[in-house]
Protein backbone atom coordinates (compact mmCIF):
# COMPACT_ATOMS: atom_id res chain seq x y z
CA UNK A 1 0.00 0.00 0.00
CA UNK A 2 1.08 3.30 -0.98
CA UNK A 3 1.38 6.77 0.93
CA UNK A 4 -1.61 8.18 -0.46
CA UNK A 5 -3.91 4.84 -0.57
CA UNK A 6 -2.32 4.81 3.65
CA UNK A 7 -3.88 8.17 4.15
CA UNK A 8 -7.26 7.29 1.80
CA UNK A 9 -7.39 4.63 3.61
CA UNK A 10 -6.18 4.50 7.23
CA UNK A 11 -5.42 0.81 8.86
CA UNK A 12 -8.51 -0.23 11.48
CA UNK A 13 -6.79 0.31 14.98
CA UNK A 14 -5.07 -2.75 15.99
CA UNK A 15 -6.36 -4.65 19.31
CA UNK A 16 -2.94 -3.06 21.01
CA UNK A 17 -4.07 0.17 19.88
CA UNK A 18 -7.32 -0.15 21.67
CA UNK A 19 -5.97 -1.61 24.68
CA UNK A 20 -3.50 1.60 24.74
CA UNK A 21 -6.35 4.18 24.28
CA UNK A 22 -7.90 2.63 27.11
CA UNK A 23 -5.14 2.32 29.55
CA UNK A 24 -3.70 5.62 29.14
CA UNK A 25 -5.46 8.22 31.10
CA UNK A 26 -5.54 5.75 34.00
CA UNK A 27 -1.43 5.83 33.38
CA UNK A 28 -1.55 9.38 33.40
CA UNK A 29 -3.48 9.46 36.26
CA UNK A 30 -1.39 7.45 38.37
CA UNK A 31 1.39 9.16 36.94
CA UNK A 32 0.73 12.52 37.59
CA UNK A 33 -1.50 11.62 40.90
CA UNK A 34 2.18 10.32 41.58
CA UNK A 35 3.88 13.83 41.05
CA UNK A 36 1.03 15.79 43.05
CA UNK A 37 1.71 13.81 45.86
CA UNK A 38 5.47 13.74 45.86
CA UNK A 39 4.91 17.50 45.64
CA UNK A 40 2.56 17.87 47.98
CA UNK A 41 4.58 15.96 50.87
CA UNK A 42 6.63 18.75 52.22
CA UNK A 43 4.03 21.34 52.31
CA UNK A 44 1.53 19.37 53.79
CA UNK A 45 4.20 18.42 56.73
CA UNK A 46 4.58 22.00 57.13
CA UNK A 47 0.82 22.63 56.94
CA UNK A 48 -0.46 19.64 59.18
CA UNK A 49 0.17 21.17 62.40
CA UNK A 50 -1.96 23.25 61.62
CA UNK A 51 -4.95 21.73 60.18
CA UNK A 52 -4.60 19.81 63.23
CA UNK A 53 -5.29 22.70 65.46
CA UNK A 54 -7.57 24.09 63.28
CA UNK A 55 -10.08 21.06 62.62
CA UNK A 56 -9.50 18.93 66.21
CA UNK A 57 -12.95 18.57 67.16
CA UNK A 58 -13.59 14.68 68.54
CA UNK A 59 -16.97 15.49 68.44
CA UNK A 60 -17.20 16.11 65.18
CA UNK A 61 -19.16 12.68 64.09
CA UNK A 62 -21.95 13.61 66.41
CA UNK A 63 -24.31 15.89 65.64
CA UNK A 64 -22.23 18.99 65.00
CA UNK A 65 -22.40 21.84 67.75
CA UNK A 66 -21.20 25.54 67.64
CA UNK A 67 -20.53 26.62 71.08
CA UNK A 68 -19.11 25.03 74.52
CA UNK A 69 -19.77 21.70 74.81
CA UNK A 70 -20.34 21.12 78.42
CA UNK A 71 -20.48 17.97 80.69
CA UNK A 72 -22.17 17.07 83.85
CA UNK A 73 -20.83 13.94 85.75
CA UNK A 74 -22.47 12.38 88.28
CA UNK A 75 -19.85 12.13 90.99
CA UNK A 76 -20.10 10.32 94.28
CA UNK A 77 -18.95 12.03 97.53
CA UNK A 78 -19.51 8.43 98.76
CA UNK A 79 -17.30 6.32 98.23
CA UNK A 80 -16.62 3.26 100.81
CA UNK A 81 -14.30 1.40 99.06
CA UNK A 82 -10.72 1.01 99.35
CA UNK A 83 -8.49 4.37 98.80
CA UNK A 84 -4.49 4.62 98.11
CA UNK A 85 -2.04 8.06 98.05
CA UNK A 86 -1.56 7.46 94.61
CA UNK A 87 -3.72 6.71 91.75
CA UNK A 88 -4.37 7.19 88.11
CA UNK A 89 -5.93 10.16 87.49
CA UNK A 90 -8.44 10.97 84.52
CA UNK A 91 -7.53 13.97 82.20
CA UNK A 92 -10.99 15.90 82.13
CA UNK A 93 -12.14 17.81 78.98
CA UNK A 94 -13.08 21.42 78.45
CA UNK A 95 -16.38 22.31 79.80
CA UNK A 96 -16.49 19.13 81.74
CA UNK A 97 -17.41 18.90 85.43
CA UNK A 98 -14.83 16.90 86.74
CA UNK A 99 -15.09 17.78 90.85
CA UNK A 100 -17.29 18.33 93.35
CA UNK A 101 -16.15 20.83 95.76
CA UNK A 102 -17.80 20.62 99.23
CA UNK A 103 -17.25 23.02 102.55
CA UNK A 104 -19.19 21.70 105.66
CA UNK A 105 -18.42 25.16 107.78
CA UNK A 106 -20.17 27.04 105.11
CA UNK A 107 -22.37 24.54 104.22
CA UNK A 108 -21.24 24.69 100.43
CA UNK A 109 -21.42 21.77 97.63
CA UNK A 110 -20.48 23.18 93.94
CA UNK A 111 -19.51 21.46 91.04
CA UNK A 112 -16.17 22.01 89.59
CA UNK A 113 -16.10 22.47 85.67
CA UNK A 114 -12.71 22.37 83.64
CA UNK A 115 -12.01 25.32 82.09
CA UNK A 116 -13.46 28.86 82.95
CA UNK A 117 -15.84 30.66 81.00
CA UNK A 118 -18.79 32.93 81.29
CA UNK A 119 -20.98 29.98 80.30
CA UNK A 120 -19.17 27.66 83.15
CA UNK A 121 -19.22 30.18 85.62
CA UNK A 122 -23.27 30.38 85.59
CA UNK A 123 -22.87 26.72 86.78
CA UNK A 124 -20.66 25.91 88.89
CA UNK A 125 -16.90 26.42 90.03
CA UNK A 126 -14.52 26.91 87.35
CA UNK A 127 -10.57 25.45 87.46
CA UNK A 128 -8.29 27.43 85.31
CA UNK A 129 -6.64 24.85 83.08
CA UNK A 130 -3.42 26.26 83.70
CA UNK A 131 -3.64 24.86 86.68
CA UNK A 132 -2.75 21.00 87.88
CA UNK A 133 -5.10 18.50 87.71
CA UNK A 134 -6.77 17.61 91.43
CA UNK A 135 -4.17 14.54 92.42
CA UNK A 136 -1.12 16.17 90.71
CA UNK A 137 1.22 18.44 92.53
CA UNK A 138 1.16 21.50 92.62
CA UNK A 139 -1.84 24.52 92.73
CA UNK A 140 -5.19 23.53 92.17
CA UNK A 141 -6.80 26.69 91.22
CA UNK A 142 -10.79 27.10 91.38
CA UNK A 143 -12.64 30.25 91.38
CA UNK A 144 -16.53 31.16 91.32
CA UNK A 145 -19.10 34.54 91.30
CA UNK A 146 -19.12 35.78 94.51
CA UNK A 147 -23.05 36.68 93.72
CA UNK A 148 -23.63 32.80 93.06
CA UNK A 149 -21.53 29.81 94.92
CA UNK A 150 -18.55 31.65 96.54
CA UNK A 151 -20.72 33.68 97.96
CA UNK A 152 -19.61 32.71 101.83
CA UNK A 153 -15.83 32.08 100.56
CA UNK A 154 -15.36 34.82 102.86
CA UNK A 155 -17.01 32.61 105.92
CA UNK A 156 -14.20 30.11 105.64
CA UNK A 157 -11.90 30.56 108.43
CA UNK A 158 -8.02 29.26 108.99
CA UNK A 159 -8.36 25.74 109.46
CA UNK A 160 -11.88 24.79 108.15
CA UNK A 161 -11.77 21.88 105.88
CA UNK A 162 -12.87 21.42 102.17
CA UNK A 163 -12.52 18.80 100.12
CA UNK A 164 -13.13 18.18 96.91
CA UNK A 165 -14.12 14.75 95.30
CA UNK A 166 -13.69 13.47 91.52
CA UNK A 167 -14.55 10.14 89.42
CA UNK A 168 -11.15 9.28 90.54
CA UNK A 169 -10.59 9.98 93.96
CA UNK A 170 -10.85 12.50 96.99
CA UNK A 171 -8.82 15.44 98.04
CA UNK A 172 -9.10 16.74 101.25
CA UNK A 173 -7.33 20.43 102.18
CA UNK A 174 -7.39 22.74 105.02
CA UNK A 175 -7.61 26.38 105.11
CA UNK A 176 -4.30 27.81 105.74
CA UNK A 177 -4.75 31.56 104.95
CA UNK A 178 -6.98 33.93 103.21
CA UNK A 179 -5.97 36.88 101.30
CA UNK A 180 -7.26 39.70 98.97
CA UNK A 181 -5.22 41.11 95.71
CA UNK A 182 -5.69 43.04 92.72
CA UNK A 183 -6.89 41.22 89.54
CA UNK A 184 -3.79 41.93 87.97
CA UNK A 185 -1.83 40.10 90.45
CA UNK A 186 -0.98 37.09 89.63
CA UNK A 187 1.34 35.86 92.03
CA UNK A 188 -1.63 33.34 93.78
CA UNK A 189 -2.62 32.01 90.87
CA UNK A 190 0.42 30.39 89.59
CA UNK A 191 1.71 27.12 89.41
CA UNK A 192 3.83 26.51 93.40
CA UNK A 193 5.97 23.58 94.12
CA UNK A 194 3.90 22.93 97.31
CA UNK A 195 0.65 21.01 97.01
CA UNK A 196 -2.46 23.83 97.70
CA UNK A 197 -5.63 24.64 96.54
CA UNK A 198 -6.88 28.25 95.90
CA UNK A 199 -10.42 29.56 95.77
CA UNK A 200 -10.81 32.70 94.69
CA UNK A 201 -13.66 35.59 93.51
CA UNK A 202 -14.45 38.76 93.29
CA UNK A 203 -14.89 41.58 96.12
CA UNK A 204 -18.45 42.74 95.92
CA UNK A 205 -18.35 46.42 94.38
CA UNK A 206 -21.43 48.23 93.92
CA UNK A 207 -20.91 49.41 89.98
CA UNK A 208 -19.45 46.91 87.45
CA UNK A 209 -17.00 44.48 87.92
CA UNK A 210 -14.40 44.42 90.49
CA UNK A 211 -10.30 44.99 90.53
CA UNK A 212 -10.21 43.04 94.05
CA UNK A 213 -9.83 39.41 94.43
CA UNK A 214 -10.24 37.66 97.57
CA UNK A 215 -9.09 34.56 98.22
CA UNK A 216 -8.82 31.42 100.52
CA UNK A 217 -5.31 29.46 100.58
CA UNK A 218 -5.58 25.96 101.76
CA UNK A 219 -2.79 23.27 101.86
CA UNK A 220 -3.73 19.31 100.94
CA UNK A 221 -3.72 16.98 104.04
CA UNK A 222 -5.05 13.74 102.01
CA UNK A 223 -5.06 12.43 98.65
CA UNK A 224 -7.37 9.45 98.65
CA UNK A 225 -7.48 7.65 95.08
CA UNK A 226 -10.13 5.02 94.93
CA UNK A 227 -8.04 2.86 92.45
CA UNK A 228 -3.90 2.12 92.32
CA UNK A 229 -1.76 3.24 89.79
CA UNK A 230 -0.55 -0.17 87.44
CA UNK A 231 3.36 -0.19 89.09
CA UNK A 232 1.64 -0.02 92.36
CA UNK A 233 -0.86 -3.27 91.35
CA UNK A 234 0.67 -5.29 89.05
CA UNK B 1 9.06 3.04 16.12
CA UNK B 2 8.33 6.46 15.21
CA UNK B 3 4.60 5.71 16.52
CA UNK B 4 6.25 5.06 19.74
CA UNK B 5 8.09 8.39 19.99
CA UNK B 6 5.24 10.22 19.06
CA UNK B 7 3.71 8.83 21.99
CA UNK B 8 6.06 9.46 24.62
CA UNK B 9 6.23 13.05 23.42
CA UNK B 10 2.15 13.11 23.44
CA UNK B 11 2.40 11.69 27.17
CA UNK B 12 5.31 14.25 28.11
CA UNK B 13 2.96 17.46 26.94
CA UNK B 14 -0.28 16.00 28.18
CA UNK B 15 1.32 15.51 31.78
CA UNK B 16 2.67 19.18 31.08
CA UNK B 17 -0.99 20.14 30.54
CA UNK B 18 -2.74 18.38 33.39
CA UNK B 19 -0.63 20.52 35.23
CA UNK B 20 -0.68 23.59 33.56
CA UNK B 21 -4.76 23.10 33.52
CA UNK B 22 -4.80 22.61 37.55
CA UNK B 23 -2.13 25.74 37.96
CA UNK B 24 -4.88 27.92 35.99
CA UNK B 25 -8.20 26.63 37.51
CA UNK B 26 -6.70 26.81 40.95
CA UNK B 27 -5.18 30.65 40.18
CA UNK B 28 -8.83 31.67 38.11
CA UNK B 29 -10.44 30.23 41.13
CA UNK B 30 -8.86 32.15 43.99
CA UNK B 31 -8.69 35.62 42.31
CA UNK B 32 -11.82 35.67 41.02
CA UNK B 33 -13.84 33.74 43.75
CA UNK B 34 -12.11 32.80 46.49
CA UNK B 35 -11.03 36.34 46.88
CA UNK B 36 -13.90 38.34 46.11
CA UNK B 37 -15.85 40.00 48.81
CA UNK B 38 -19.09 38.80 46.84
CA UNK B 39 -18.60 35.29 47.86
CA UNK B 40 -18.13 36.26 51.64
CA UNK B 41 -21.21 38.25 51.42
CA UNK B 42 -23.18 36.10 50.38
CA UNK B 43 -22.25 33.64 52.56
CA UNK B 44 -23.04 35.88 55.62
CA UNK B 45 -26.26 36.71 54.17
CA UNK B 46 -27.15 32.94 53.91
CA UNK B 47 -25.69 31.62 57.14
CA UNK B 48 -27.77 34.47 58.74
CA UNK B 49 -24.91 35.89 60.72
CA UNK B 50 -26.70 39.15 61.95
CA UNK B 51 -29.11 36.97 63.75
CA UNK B 52 -26.25 34.70 65.34
CA UNK B 53 -24.42 37.57 66.74
CA UNK B 54 -27.21 38.97 67.97
CA UNK B 55 -27.96 35.69 69.92
CA UNK B 56 -24.33 35.20 71.47
CA UNK B 57 -24.18 38.75 72.54
CA UNK B 58 -27.22 38.63 74.14
CA UNK B 59 -26.36 34.73 75.73
CA UNK B 60 -22.55 36.72 76.48
CA UNK B 61 -24.21 39.97 78.49
CA UNK B 62 -26.70 38.06 80.30
CA UNK B 63 -23.67 35.39 81.20
CA UNK B 64 -21.80 38.58 82.33
CA UNK B 65 -24.26 40.38 84.56
CA UNK B 66 -23.00 38.46 87.44
CA UNK B 67 -19.96 40.37 87.27
CA UNK B 68 -20.33 43.67 85.43
CA UNK B 69 -24.07 43.75 87.23
CA UNK B 70 -25.54 45.19 83.81
CA UNK B 71 -28.31 43.33 82.96
CA UNK B 72 -28.40 42.70 79.43
CA UNK B 73 -31.44 44.23 78.24
CA UNK B 74 -29.13 47.70 78.73
CA UNK B 75 -27.39 46.26 75.50
CA UNK B 76 -29.48 44.38 73.46
CA UNK B 77 -32.16 47.20 73.65
CA UNK B 78 -29.54 49.08 71.33
CA UNK B 79 -28.66 46.80 68.99
CA UNK B 80 -30.22 44.70 66.19
CA UNK B 81 -29.31 42.16 64.06
CA UNK B 82 -29.57 44.42 60.67
CA UNK B 83 -26.99 46.72 62.23
CA UNK B 84 -24.87 43.99 63.68
CA UNK B 85 -25.39 42.46 59.69
CA UNK B 86 -24.39 46.05 58.76
CA UNK B 87 -21.08 45.88 61.16
CA UNK B 88 -20.36 42.51 59.43
CA UNK B 89 -20.33 43.77 56.02
CA UNK B 90 -17.92 46.65 57.29
CA UNK B 91 -15.64 44.03 58.44
CA UNK B 92 -15.90 41.88 55.37
CA UNK B 93 -15.85 44.68 53.00
CA UNK B 94 -12.53 46.57 54.61
CA UNK B 95 -10.90 43.49 55.00
CA UNK B 96 -10.90 42.89 50.94
CA UNK B 97 -10.35 46.69 50.07
CA UNK B 98 -7.16 45.98 52.55
CA UNK B 99 -6.06 43.18 50.34
CA UNK B 100 -7.13 43.99 46.83
CA UNK B 101 -5.14 47.13 47.55
CA UNK B 102 -7.63 49.75 47.38
CA UNK B 103 -7.10 50.65 51.00
CA UNK B 104 -4.69 51.32 53.26
CA UNK B 105 -5.57 49.17 56.68
CA UNK B 106 -7.94 47.40 57.71
CA UNK B 107 -10.31 49.31 59.66
CA UNK B 108 -13.94 49.59 60.16
CA UNK B 109 -16.82 51.98 62.03
CA UNK B 110 -19.62 51.31 63.84
CA UNK B 111 -22.16 53.13 65.09
CA UNK B 112 -22.82 52.50 68.44
CA UNK B 113 -23.70 55.98 69.91
CA UNK B 114 -27.36 54.07 70.34
CA UNK B 115 -25.00 51.03 72.70
CA UNK B 116 -23.08 54.15 75.01
CA UNK B 117 -26.20 56.48 75.77
CA UNK B 118 -28.02 53.35 76.73
CA UNK B 119 -24.96 52.27 78.81
CA UNK B 120 -24.69 55.68 80.86
CA UNK B 121 -28.31 56.43 80.95
CA UNK B 122 -28.23 53.05 82.82
CA UNK B 123 -25.29 53.89 85.19
CA UNK B 124 -27.09 57.56 85.81
CA UNK B 125 -30.38 55.96 86.64
CA UNK B 126 -29.01 53.38 89.06
CA UNK B 127 -26.32 55.79 90.53
CA UNK B 128 -29.41 58.17 91.35
CA UNK B 129 -31.37 55.49 92.66
CA UNK B 130 -28.67 54.87 95.05
CA UNK B 131 -27.37 58.16 95.47
CA UNK B 132 -23.93 57.30 94.24
CA UNK B 133 -21.68 60.32 94.02
CA UNK B 134 -21.04 60.94 89.99
CA UNK B 135 -17.44 61.18 90.80
CA UNK B 136 -13.88 60.50 88.45
CA UNK B 137 -14.30 57.03 89.75
CA UNK B 138 -18.04 57.05 88.68
CA UNK B 139 -16.94 58.38 85.70
CA UNK B 140 -14.19 55.86 84.91
CA UNK B 141 -16.48 53.07 85.65
CA UNK B 142 -19.02 54.03 83.27
CA UNK B 143 -16.47 54.70 80.28
CA UNK B 144 -14.79 51.04 81.01
CA UNK B 145 -18.25 49.30 80.74
CA UNK B 146 -19.11 51.78 77.29
CA UNK B 147 -15.75 50.46 76.09
CA UNK B 148 -15.90 46.78 77.27
CA UNK B 149 -19.24 46.57 75.11
CA UNK B 150 -17.74 48.53 72.24
CA UNK B 151 -14.82 45.98 72.41
CA UNK B 152 -17.44 42.74 72.64
CA UNK B 153 -19.58 43.87 69.72
CA UNK B 154 -17.01 44.87 67.22
CA UNK B 155 -15.09 41.48 68.16
CA UNK B 156 -18.41 39.57 67.67
CA UNK B 157 -18.95 41.33 63.95
CA UNK B 158 -15.33 40.44 62.87
CA UNK B 159 -16.30 36.95 62.30
CA UNK B 160 -13.31 36.24 60.09
CA UNK B 161 -10.88 37.50 62.74
CA UNK B 162 -9.81 40.12 60.08
CA UNK B 163 -8.04 42.15 63.09
CA UNK B 164 -6.12 39.04 64.36
CA UNK B 165 -4.72 37.90 61.13
CA UNK B 166 -3.78 41.50 60.72
CA UNK B 167 -2.07 41.49 63.68
CA UNK B 168 -0.41 38.37 63.09
CA UNK B 169 0.73 40.19 60.14
CA UNK B 170 -0.93 38.00 57.63
CA UNK B 171 -3.11 40.28 55.95
CA UNK B 172 -0.13 42.13 55.09
CA UNK B 173 1.11 39.04 53.83
CA UNK B 174 -1.66 38.31 52.05
CA UNK B 175 -1.78 41.66 50.50
CA UNK B 176 1.56 41.13 48.75
CA UNK B 177 0.53 37.97 46.73
CA UNK B 178 -3.03 39.36 45.68
CA UNK B 179 -1.24 41.43 42.75
CA UNK B 180 0.86 38.05 41.25
CA UNK B 181 -2.36 36.26 41.26
CA UNK B 182 -3.91 37.53 37.87
CA UNK B 183 0.02 37.61 36.20
CA UNK B 184 -0.04 33.93 37.36
CA UNK B 185 -3.47 33.16 36.09
CA UNK B 186 -2.71 34.67 32.46
CA UNK B 187 0.65 32.66 32.71
CA UNK B 188 -1.12 29.19 33.43
CA UNK B 189 -3.45 29.67 30.62
CA UNK B 190 -0.86 31.46 28.63
CA UNK B 191 1.01 27.71 29.35
CA UNK B 192 -2.35 25.79 28.59
CA UNK B 193 -2.81 27.44 24.93
CA UNK B 194 0.63 26.51 24.10
CA UNK B 195 0.76 22.92 25.29
CA UNK B 196 -2.62 22.95 23.21
CA UNK B 197 -0.70 24.16 20.30
CA UNK B 198 2.14 21.53 20.88
CA UNK B 199 -0.50 19.06 20.83
CA UNK B 200 -2.14 19.98 18.41
CA UNK B 201 1.35 20.46 15.81
CA UNK B 202 2.02 16.59 17.53
CA UNK B 203 -0.77 14.99 16.06
CA UNK B 204 -0.97 17.40 12.86
CA UNK B 205 -1.41 14.31 10.54
CA UNK B 206 -4.18 12.58 13.11
CA UNK B 207 -6.68 15.32 13.97
CA UNK B 208 -8.60 13.64 16.11
CA UNK B 209 -5.88 12.65 18.15
CA UNK B 210 -5.93 16.41 19.39
CA UNK B 211 -9.24 15.26 21.30
CA UNK B 212 -8.20 12.16 22.40
CA UNK B 213 -5.50 14.12 24.38
CA UNK B 214 -6.87 17.07 25.58
CA UNK B 215 -9.69 14.82 27.03
CA UNK B 216 -7.09 12.71 28.64
CA UNK B 217 -5.63 15.76 30.60
CA UNK B 218 -9.11 17.36 31.05
CA UNK B 219 -9.94 13.97 32.88
CA UNK B 220 -6.76 13.45 34.49
CA UNK B 221 -6.53 17.17 35.70
CA UNK B 222 -10.31 17.67 37.05
CA UNK B 223 -9.91 13.65 38.55
CA UNK B 224 -7.13 15.09 40.61
CA UNK B 225 -8.74 17.52 41.94
CA UNK B 226 -11.82 16.17 42.62
CA UNK B 227 -10.40 13.19 45.13
CA UNK B 228 -9.15 15.45 47.78
CA UNK B 229 -12.45 17.34 47.34
CA UNK B 230 -14.83 13.91 47.75
CA UNK B 231 -12.93 13.23 50.41
CA UNK B 232 -13.26 16.57 52.52
CA UNK B 233 -17.12 16.03 51.66
CA UNK B 234 -17.75 12.56 52.67
CA UNK B 235 -16.19 12.91 55.89
CA UNK B 236 -17.41 16.90 56.42
CA UNK B 237 -13.96 17.83 57.52
CA UNK B 238 -14.78 21.36 57.83
CA UNK B 239 -17.21 20.07 60.56
CA UNK B 240 -14.07 19.73 62.90
CA UNK B 241 -13.19 23.27 62.67
CA UNK B 242 -11.97 23.93 66.43
CA UNK B 243 -13.61 27.19 67.22
CA UNK B 244 -16.88 26.98 68.27
CA UNK B 245 -18.16 30.26 68.82
CA UNK B 246 -21.43 30.43 66.85
CA UNK B 247 -20.50 33.09 64.24
CA UNK B 248 -17.47 32.40 63.58
CA UNK B 249 -18.46 28.81 63.16
CA UNK B 250 -21.02 29.07 60.83
CA UNK B 251 -18.85 32.15 59.14
CA UNK B 252 -15.66 29.79 58.68
CA UNK B 253 -17.26 26.33 57.61
CA UNK B 254 -20.10 28.64 55.48
CA UNK B 255 -16.89 29.76 53.88
CA UNK B 256 -15.40 26.49 53.38
CA UNK B 257 -17.89 24.62 52.27
CA UNK B 258 -19.24 27.23 49.76
CA UNK B 259 -15.61 27.23 48.12
CA UNK B 260 -15.23 23.25 48.28
CA UNK B 261 -19.00 23.26 46.42
CA UNK B 262 -17.79 25.53 44.03
CA UNK B 263 -14.95 23.42 43.10
CA UNK B 264 -16.52 20.61 43.06
CA UNK B 265 -19.17 22.24 40.23
CA UNK B 266 -16.31 23.35 38.36
CA UNK B 267 -14.05 19.89 38.43
CA UNK B 268 -16.73 18.09 37.65
CA UNK B 269 -17.86 19.97 34.75
CA UNK B 270 -14.21 19.83 33.54
CA UNK B 271 -14.35 16.11 33.84
CA UNK B 272 -17.25 15.80 31.98
CA UNK B 273 -15.73 18.01 29.17
CA UNK B 274 -12.76 15.51 29.51
CA UNK B 275 -15.12 12.23 28.82
CA UNK B 276 -16.65 14.09 26.37
CA UNK B 277 -13.41 14.83 24.14
CA UNK B 278 -12.85 10.96 25.00
CA UNK B 279 -16.26 9.67 23.98
CA UNK B 280 -15.80 12.39 20.09
CA UNK B 281 -13.06 10.50 19.98
CA UNK B 282 -14.16 7.17 20.46
CA UNK B 283 -16.99 7.91 17.77
CA UNK B 284 -14.79 9.82 15.43
CA UNK B 285 -12.01 6.64 15.91
CA UNK B 286 -15.05 4.07 14.96
CA UNK B 287 -16.43 6.12 12.38
CA UNK B 288 -13.28 6.24 10.58
CA UNK B 289 -12.25 2.61 10.85
CA UNK B 290 -15.95 1.98 9.60
CA UNK B 291 -15.30 4.29 6.31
Amino acid sequence: MNKTEQTEHPAKPSRAGLIADLCTPLLLLVLCGAITIAAAIQPYEKLQTYLHIAFMDNFKNAEPQAGLLIKDNNISTEHQGETYAEGEIELPAFGEQYATLSCASIDLSVPVYWGSTSALLERGACQATNSVVLGNPGNVVIDAHVNTFFAHLDQIAVGDTIVLYTQYGRFTYEASETVTFKKTDKQYVIPTEDDRLTLYTCINNVFGSSDDRYAVICKLTERAFYQETEAQNP
Amino acid sequence: MKGSGSFFVNILTTILLVFSLLAAEGTLFVRFYACSADTCLSVMEEQALGDRIYTALEQRFSEQTSTSGIPAKVYMDALTPQQLDAGVRASITSAYAYLHGTSDSYNFEMDLSGLESGIRQFFSDYADEIQYPKDEAYEKKVNAAVDNARQQVLQSVDVFRFSTLESAGLLSKIRRIMPFLTPAAAVSLGAVCILLGLLAWINRKKPRRILYWSGCSLTVASSIALIPLIYIKATDYFAAFTIKTTQIYAAVTGMLNRMTDACLVLESVLLGCGILCLVLYAIFACRASRN
